[in-house]
């Protein structure tokens, strides 16, 4: 009888160890699922703001590399660091294609390779008296210091 | 007789033990179960305040608010929109979403959707000048913040959009 009950009760307490197992692990997931959406979205969401902000004050079209990067750093919070290739086409009327220009680089650099790094493509033209001066294709990295 | 005692001791206090430990065990899967459950509705108000703050700045910095000339009737304003372009603030709509929300704070809440939540709007230069501020000033608990770059006036400027819920830690 003594023996039995014995081996109920051991039962019982693997049984509940292994529940609080679950349950603690449970907890852990859940904290750490919680990490990260909300920075990386807002981290996108302003990445996009601020390109868009200079294209549509014309900083993009300057092509200016110091230009552009000095009123991303006003804009940017200290937070984040960005960086963005702009690549600039010409379109040729008599073959109907684009013509690679040159290419323009903005800002930092990161090798983290761990972390999220959010980007993006934005596509701009710049005018000029007579029409299209040229077509740019933005693509950027915006990424937690 | 005494034998028999003895015996039956070592088997009390054997249970005693047994239904100590039985006991215990039971409360920290319940306590760990409580505080579980805490913790998740509070990521999910969480998830929802982020979730908020997104939509609304969103919906603040990218779109003209329906109707779109809102801002010369303010009686008829459905849904909030402070740019004339994407991301372009217009001042007339600027002034009368704060004077709408400086008036009938409840009103503007009721208008974004976060009647269970409190927020506030600031817009300012990039070089820290604060163009205007509206809303709830006085935040607590857990607030989400969330930053938005604008062109306002032809400049730079960023709108700084916090919510929360004051029971949320």
């Amino acid at each position: 009888m003594s023996r039995k009950g014995y081996v109920l009760t051991l039962d019982i307490t693997i049984a509940l160890m292994i529940v609080l197992g679950v349950l603690f692990l449970s907890a852990i997931i859940i904290n750490n699922a919680q990490t990260g959406t909300f920075l990386e979205m807002q981290q996108v969401r302003l990445a996009n703001d601020i390109i868009t902000v200079l294209d549509e004050r014309g900083t993009l079209q300057s092509l200016n590399s110091s230009l552009i990067n000095s009123t991303i750093q006003e804009i940017l919070p200290s937070t984040f660091d960005i960086s963005m290739t702009i690549k600039t086409y010409d379109y040729d009327i008599g073959s109907q294609n684009f013509i690679y220009k040159n290419r323009t680089k903005v800002s930092g650099v990161t090798n983290e390779t761990d972390r999220f790094i959010g980007q993006g493509k934005r596509t701009f033209v710049k005018f000029s008296g007579t029409g299209v001066a040229n077509y740019s294709v933005l693509e950027y990295n915006v990424w937690v210091k | 007789m005494y034998p028999k005692s003895r015996r039956a001791q070592t088997v009390f206090l054997d249970l005693f033990f047994a239904v100590g430990f039985f006991l215990l065990l039971i409360g920290l899967v319940l306590i760990t179960s409580i505080n579980l459950k805490y913790k998740s509705e509070q990521n999910m108000i969480k998830d929802d305040l982020e979730r908020e703050a997104i939509l609304i700045s969103d919906m603040l910095v990218q779109g003209p608010g329906y109707p779109s000339s809102w801002e010369s009737n303010r009686s008829v304003v459905e849904t909030f929109g402070l740019a004339g372009i994407d991301h372009q603030i217009q001042f007339s709509k600027l002034l009368a979403f704060k004077r709408i929300t400086d008036s009938d704070y409840n009103k503007s809440k009721q208008i974004l959707g976060i009647e269970n939540e409190d927020f506030f709007v600031q817009m300012r230069y990039k070089n820290g000048t604060i163009l205007a501020t509206t809303g709830n000033l006085m935040p607590q608990g857990h607030v989400v913040n969330m930053k938005r770059a604008v062109v306002y006036n032809n400049n730079e400027a960023l709108l700084v959009l916090a919510i929360w819920r004051a029971e949320l830690e």
